[in-house]
């Protein structure tokens, strides 16, 4: 489903140097996968997860989703691209502090076309979404009422409201306790199982297990583990 | 949920960015305001006072106190007189149309009258007026009588229909509609010999003729009307040879009056420009910090598929917002700043200053409200482009939306 060639990516430091993050990236995930991302800190596992999602682009190299390259895409095209196809977890949840749950579980609907953007159905499935990652008691809670665990369940939400075939979390587990960890993991298993593709980076290695394949970035190389 | 909401949700969070947004844009709509009807104020008052009298030629004693401005422009009393004598030489001059004299007394802050403070009397000739002629032909039908009296629109009311003045009691005739000028809004009006005898048997106001005078032989001003075709200049020379008299010419003093306070439209216009700009800059500078510090939010709405135009139009809808309820506070501000600096000119006499019409006020209203809004956009316009070109990426890796 997702097909990643030759991809590669440098970023400029803050002393002008290029400093290489990626390089000679080839990949495959199939639909329905769930691939774990492991590596140090600074091994470029965001960046990897930000190429794919659209919201970085390559120095050379190509993403393709079926047949379709993210590179030809217009900005206007690829904006549509990444809101009905891609959910993002976020490392820190970022939710809109203005926000409450349900409202920021609806922000990539506000985004959708107009023809799929059904006013009230769409607030009932983001309510709905929640409900089903137990937050039926903090639907109208902002995200500085919620605990962290709570709120990463309200990205999750986020990031499934216009039912994206692929999933990217960015450490879906960091700053949880054992018992929030255990939680999350099993609702990106359950996503997994509805036959979502999903993308995790994570340090975490019960993430890892979880997952159906893993593999790890060093010095800019991908390599299956 | 739609943009407007977003836009809602966040001003009513972040309440702080909010008011000092507002805060800037209710003082652009509070002063563009206040600078509008001022300036149209003072044109108007001259105008109003130069024209409502509807006179080419006033004349007025050569004494101190006896400018035109003073006349035209000010309610205050003005007891000058000179003798009635040099009327009968106007009559000579060719190509004057009426010559209407009035006299001039005034009403007392004491036990002798109905008013709270000192205002002009004017008397006025029933058979040549024509200051007043067509409010008097369609309000009351008939001259005015001995023991009437017709008030400006700003005279308080008195009680019923009656009113004393210099222990005297009239009837009031007739209140004239407002005209936004001081000199005709504030005065009392009754006919000359009702004045003239008023102030001969009045023991308060003896004292302003010099002695050996009688308020019978003695006009305070004569206004003139020249014949159409008639050219002002051999007219006005040969007033200028009346001994005692000044000639003021309607249209120079107009002009000359404008002249005068062109400094303060000046003065006005630049600190209301500069105020602008500096307006200009400090929205600018606000929605730049905002920016700043919502980095993260941005980034987070580029990821969920908001595009450059959904960014664009989020902020420009803010500065929408604030900009609308700044003009909200800002009218009635600018509009208490304005009754606050009218109260104080047309008290002191610094400037005449006429009052707007609804009209007026709607119009001026709505250049504020466009200079704000446009303040608000224009504001916001580099501030946007540099959310625009936000990295979410970057950002999101960063820092918490929150």
């Amino acid at each position: 489903m997702i097909v990643l060639k030759s991809v590669g990516k440098s970023f400029r430091s803050p002393s002008g140097e290029s400093v290489r993050v990626l390089s000679d990236i080839d990949m495959g995930i199939a639909e329905g996968e769930m691939v774990a991302v492991l590596g140090p800190s600074g091994s470029g596992k965001s960046t990897l997860l930000n190429i794919i999602g659209g919201l970085l682009g390559t120095d050379e190299g190509e993403v393709l989703y079926g047949a379709q390259s993210l590179n030809t895409l217009t900005k206007k095209r690829a904006d549509l691209f990444r809101n009905q196809n891609i959910g993002f977890i976020f490392q820190g949840s970022a939710l809109l502090g203005s926000l409450n749950a349900v409202d920021n579980v609806l922000l990539p609907g506000m985004f959708a076309p107009k023809k799929l953007r059904i006013k009230n159905s769409i607030r009932v499935k983001a309510g709905q979404l929640l409900i089903q990652l137990g937050l039926e008691d903090k639907l109208q809670y902002f995200p500085h009422q919620l605990s962290l665990g709570q709120k990463r369940r309200v990205a999750i939400a986020r990031a499934l409201l216009n039912d994206p075939a692929i999933i990217l979390a960015d450490e879906p587990t960091s700053d949880l306790d054992p018992p929030r960890v255990n939680q999350v993991i099993s609702i990106l298993q359950g996503l997994s199982s509805q036959g979502r593709t999903m993308l995790i980076a994570t340090h975490d290695l019960q993430v890892a297990k979880a997952a159906d394949r893993c593999l790890e970035i060093r010095d800019g190389k991908l390599k299956e583990i | 949920m739609s943009v407007i909401k977003l836009v809602i949700s966040t001003l009513r969070f972040r309440k702080s960015y909010m008011l000092t947004g507002v805060l800037v844009l209710s003082i652009v709509t509070a002063v563009f305001y206040f600078s509008q009807q001022t300036l149209w104020g003072m044109r108007e008052g001259i105008d109003k006072g130069v024209n409502r009298l509807g006179a080419d030629i006033i004349l007025l004693p050569q004494k101190m106190g006896s400018t035109i401005e003073n006349m035209l422009f000010s309610s205050e009393p003005m007891n000058v007189y000179l003798k009635a004598d040099f009327t009968e030489d106007i009559g000579q001059i060719k190509g004057i149309s009426v010559m209407s004299p009035q006299f001039f007394a005034q009403t007392l802050n004491q036990d002798c009258c109905s008013l709270g403070r000192a205002y002009r009397l004017v008397g006025f000739d029933s058979e040549t007026d024509f200051v007043l002629k067509s409010w008097l032909d369609q309000n009351l039908g008939r001259p005015l009588k001995a023991d009437e009296i017709i008030i400006g629109a700003e005279i308080p009311n008195f009680l019923g229909d009656r009113a004393v003045i210099l222990e005297e009691q009239f009837k009031v005739a007739g209140k004239l509609e407002k005209s936004g000028s001081d000199s005709l809004d504030n005065t009392v009006f009754m006919t000359i010999d009702t004045a003239r005898r008023l102030a001969q048997n009045s023991p308060y106001v003896k004292d302003l003729w010099e002695d050996g005078y009688s308020p019978e032989n003695l006009v305070s001003a004569v206004l003139i009307k020249i014949e159409s075709q008639q050219d002002l200049l051999p007219v006005t020379e040969k007033l200028s040879k009346l001994p005692g008299v000044s000639v003021s010419v309607m249209s120079n003093v107009a002009r000359q009056a404008k002249n005068n306070i062109i400094w303060v439209s000046d003065l006005v216009v630049i600190i209301t420009s500069m105020l602008w700009i500096l307006a200009v800059i400090a929205v600018g500078n606000h929605f730049l910090m905002e920016i700043m510090r919502r980095k993260t939010e941005i980034g987070v709405i580029r990821a969920v598929g908001g595009s450059s135009s959904s960014i664009l139009l989020i902020f420009f809808c803010e500065a929408l917002v604030m900009s609308m309820i700044g003009v909200v506070i800002g009218l009635p501000t600018g509009q208490l700043m304005l009754k606050v600096m009218g109260n104080w000119m047309t008290a002191k006499n610094v400037i005449p200053f006429a009052e707007p019409s609804v009209r007026i006020i709607l119009q001026h209203s709505a250049a504020s409200l466009m200079l704000t809004l446009g303040t608000g956009a224009i504001g916001v316009l580099y501030p946007a482009y540099v959310a625009v070109r936000v990295d979410p990426a970057t950002v999101i890796a960063r820092g918490e939306a929150e």
